[in-house]
């Protein structure tokens, strides 16, 4: 398996010495240059065409997120981990926009850190592995970059025995509830019921509609289909 | 075919050409017909006068001494001694006596026999009723003009004709020749209005920015209606602060006449009274904020000035609401600002308690400390920025999120929390706007209320055919008496400048996406607004 190769970017020598310790303790991390500034880093990332880069914004001749910003113009294959600081949501924001491997926050953690570069071992694995693409593949590439398991998510916080209370509630097809009749039957607030009665909704158990009730305001109203589930 | 070929060349000329054809064609008809007034008058005088002399000849030499005698004795001899002499003196073409039977006797030219018959036929009223006359007829040498007058012997009996005759060639060739300079002062006439119809016509066309009238009138209804169309409240004044101009806007939010005839004229005091900014001074004036006719309005004033003298003023203005609708946008930027400070300030706090533990030697607590900062942090960042596919909303959650923590409410996602990408229904900016505003709404509910539980709960998802935002409060709920109104302009439940404008702005802009919102009360306490958008537009039902 091939090495993967770093570059720090820090002007704080000592950190980027701690940063570099810690990756050279990672066997599969191999060559690591540190650079202060970002003229620097502009030079060497053509010659040395590192993997990783860990670049923090805060630089004395200009922010990292412009390096960040050129790099995703270039066809370079470098990925970047960004180190801000957490009051620079600005930045943070900007750097998710142009596809930052992961962001960290200062004060670095080194056990997310290590996640990281984890996860950026198996991303480059199955990089290099996988010669034949296929949608499965690029799928588990993407899902890799964005540390996101989107299949989870249309489950994500559904408990089976909330959700059997919650069909329980719709027994007849006649029963006709909103949140809050929902909510008060079952003892939850009225925002999970909202959740799991749209879940209901989307897996077609449950029909909803807006109701332009006596009180000026619409509702929601929420009927079993007939479809069964 | 070939008449449309011409009726297209003939294509109307221009205005300053047909105001100059028009010009000269009139003057010279007038000067045409008063040349030919003036010349037969002349020519009438001429005939008068030329005939009056005659006349006068002829009788001077009907009672001339010698002449009856020589005619009673038919003695042409004599009457040529007596005659020609005249003759020579008199400008008249020539002199003739006849008998009392209208034959010559003598004829002032030579080679006319004595004793032939007069002619023209007009010796009647002279032989038979003694009257002197003027004719024109045709005579032995051609049409003349002549003074007859009888030739009376002693007794008085009738036994002659004098004719004194000017030729009418002569006549008429004096005639000309008095009229020549009247022609060269009529051609002259007509040579200065030919020019000065130019001149006019052209400096009625500069006067007009070269433009034909027709386009004049275009223009004039294109701006008219540009001016009533404009949104801004816009009037003109002159000097004396009387109203020039008004248009609908204007006339709309001083709620005036809805015709603007009636108010041109009218005193400025009269429509729009008590307000020094309309009336003091004579600059300019920018964005004042003040209140005509009750409005509140923000107002520009800006003087109208032609070839550097003042004439007036314009006044601009528009109704303070829609501004500060504007500035409510701006003012979510200004509170991303705000977050930023907050943390700064954090951040600053919590540098000096690290610095406080180390001076003390606490090194597991500073480590506890710096790991527990980043770990939070990080924590909200990642949660974030994994759930919400936008990067914008992501901005503005983690924004919220530290508000939200310095207010001391908890801003919590309730599990299940999920957006791949915001439907493009509505631009991020006005999203951002929907969402900001229900949670700073739900953030001032938080607070306002006394309970302890200060917990927003956001919920964002677009699993479904929909996207859902909801966010509930834990705060006193929405009063039953805005609760029908609350999503107008301008209604509110708390006091202060820039409020009312918020549920406002997120009602329209989830109408516009074709969306719903409910408002529900909280369970135990609180309210619920909860936002359904299609994500595809049709799809809804």
């Amino acid at each position: 398996m091939r090495d993967i190769d770093v570059l720090i970017v820090e002007d704080e020598v000592r950190l980027a010495e701690i940063h570099a310790e810690f990756i050279r303790k990672n066997s599969r991390f191999r060559a690591i240059n540190v650079t202060a500034n970002l003229t620097d880093a502009r030079k060497l990332i053509p010659v040395l065409k590192p993997h990783l880069l860990l670049l923090d914004n805060y630089l004395p001749d200009g922010k990292g997120i412009e390096l960040l910003e050129s790099l995703v113009s270039s066809d370079l294959a470098t990925r970047v981990i960004f180190i801000t600081a957490a009051s620079d949501m600005e930045t943070c924001s900007k750097a998710i926009r142009y596809g930052a491997f992961d962001y960290i926050i200062k004060p670095v953690s080194y056990e997310r850190l290590q996640m990281t570069l984890e996860r950026y071992v198996r991303f480059f694995d199955s990089q290099q592995s996988q010669q034949q693409v296929n949608q499965h593949h690029v799928d588990a590439l993407f899902n890799l970059q964005s540390k996101d398991f989107r299949q989870d998510k249309h489950t994500k916080g559904i408990e089976e025995l909330t959700l059997q209370r919650i069909k329980d509630v719709f027994l007849s097809a006649q029963e006709v509830h909103t949140t809050e009749s929902v909510a008060r039957r079952i003892g939850i607030s009225k925002t999970t019921a909202r959740r799991y009665l749209e879940f209901c909704v989307e897996k077609h158990f449950l029909q909803a509609e807006i109701s332009y009730g006596r009180i000026g305001r619409p509702e929601r109203v929420y009927t079993k289909q007939d479809l069964p589930l | 075919m070939k008449f449309g070929h011409i009726i297209a060349r003939l294509k109307p000329a221009s205005f300053q050409t047909r105001a100059f054809l028009l010009l000269l064609a009139v003057s010279s008809i007038l000067s045409l017909l008063l040349g030919s007034y003036v010349f037969s008058r002349m020519e009438d005088s001429l005939f008068l006068q030329i005939g009056g002399r005659a006349l006068v000849q002829a009788r001077q030499i009907s009672v001339m001494p010698g002449v009856a005698r020589a005619v009673a004795a038919r003695d042409t001899t004599a009457l040529r001694a007596l005659i020609m002499p005249l003759k020579q003196q008199s400008d008249a073409n020539y002199i003739v006596i006849g008998d009392s039977q209208g034959r010559h006797l003598f004829h002032s030219q030579p080679g006319i026999a004595i004793g032939r018959p007069m002619e023209g036929g007009d010796n009647a009223p002279v032989l038979q009723q003694g009257r002197a006359i003027v004719t024109q007829e045709k005579g032995t040498l051609g049409v003349s003009l002549r003074g007859k007058a009888p030739i009376h012997d002693v007794q008085g009996r009738i036994i002659g004709v004098v004719s004194v005759g000017y030729f009418q060639s002569r006549i008429e060739q004096w005639n000309r020749l008095q009229f020549m300079p009247f022609v060269m002062l009529l051609l002259t006439v007509l040579a200065i209005l030919f020019f000065s119809a130019w001149l006019f016509t052209r400096s009625i066309k500069r006067q007009m920015f070269n433009l034909e009238p027709l386009e004049i009138a275009r223009l004039m209804r294109l701006q008219d209606v540009v001016f009533e169309s404009i949104y801004e409240g816009v009037m003109a004044i002159d000097r004396q602060w009387q109203l020039t101009a008004i248009n609908r806007a204007a006339r709309d939010m001083l709620e005036l006449s809805p015709n603007s005839q009636p108010l041109l004229g009218v005193g400025l005091e009269q429509l729009v009274p008590d307000c020094s900014f309309l009336h003091a001074g004579d600059e300019d004036k920018k964005d004042e904020i003040c209140v005509f006719n009750g409005v509140s309005v923000i107002a520009s004033r800006v003087g109208i000035y032609i070839d550097g003298q003042l004439h007036g003023w314009v006044i601009s203005f528009r109704r303070k609401d829609d501004i500060s609708t504007l500035s409510l946008q701006l003012s979510q930027v200004k509170r991303y600002a705000d977050n930023l400070r907050v943390i700064r300030h954090e951040h600053l706090n919590w540098i000096s308690t690290v610095s406080g533990l180390l001076q003390i030697k606490a090194y597991d607590e500073v480590m506890k400390l710096v790991q527990s900062q980043s770990a939070t942090h990080q924590k909200v960042l990642d949660y974030i920025s994994m759930t919400f596919g936008n990067y914008q909303v992501c901005g503005l959650l983690i924004g919220k999120y530290y508000r939200a923590k310095e207010l001391g409410i908890e801003l919590a996602f309730e599990s299940g929390c999920c957006l791949d990408a915001l439907p493009n229904c509505l631009s991020d900016l006005e999203w951002m706007s929907i969402i900001g505003n229900l949670l700073d709404n739900a953030f001032d509910a938080s607070q306002s209320g006394a309970q302890d539980a200060k917990q927003v709960v956001l919920y964002l998802s677009d699993v479904g055919e929909e996207l859902i935002i909801e966010v509930a409060d834990q705060g006193e709920g929405v009063d039953s008496a805005v609760r029908d109104r609350m999503f107008e302009r301008g209604v509110s439940t708390r006091a202060g400048g820039d409020r009312g404008v918020g549920l406002y702005l997120v009602d329209s802009y989830v109408q516009q996406a074709g969306g719903t919102i409910t408002v529900e009360k909280n369970i135990p306490h609180g309210a619920v607004f909860t936002i359904f958008v299609p994500k595809k537009r049709g799809e809804h039902a």
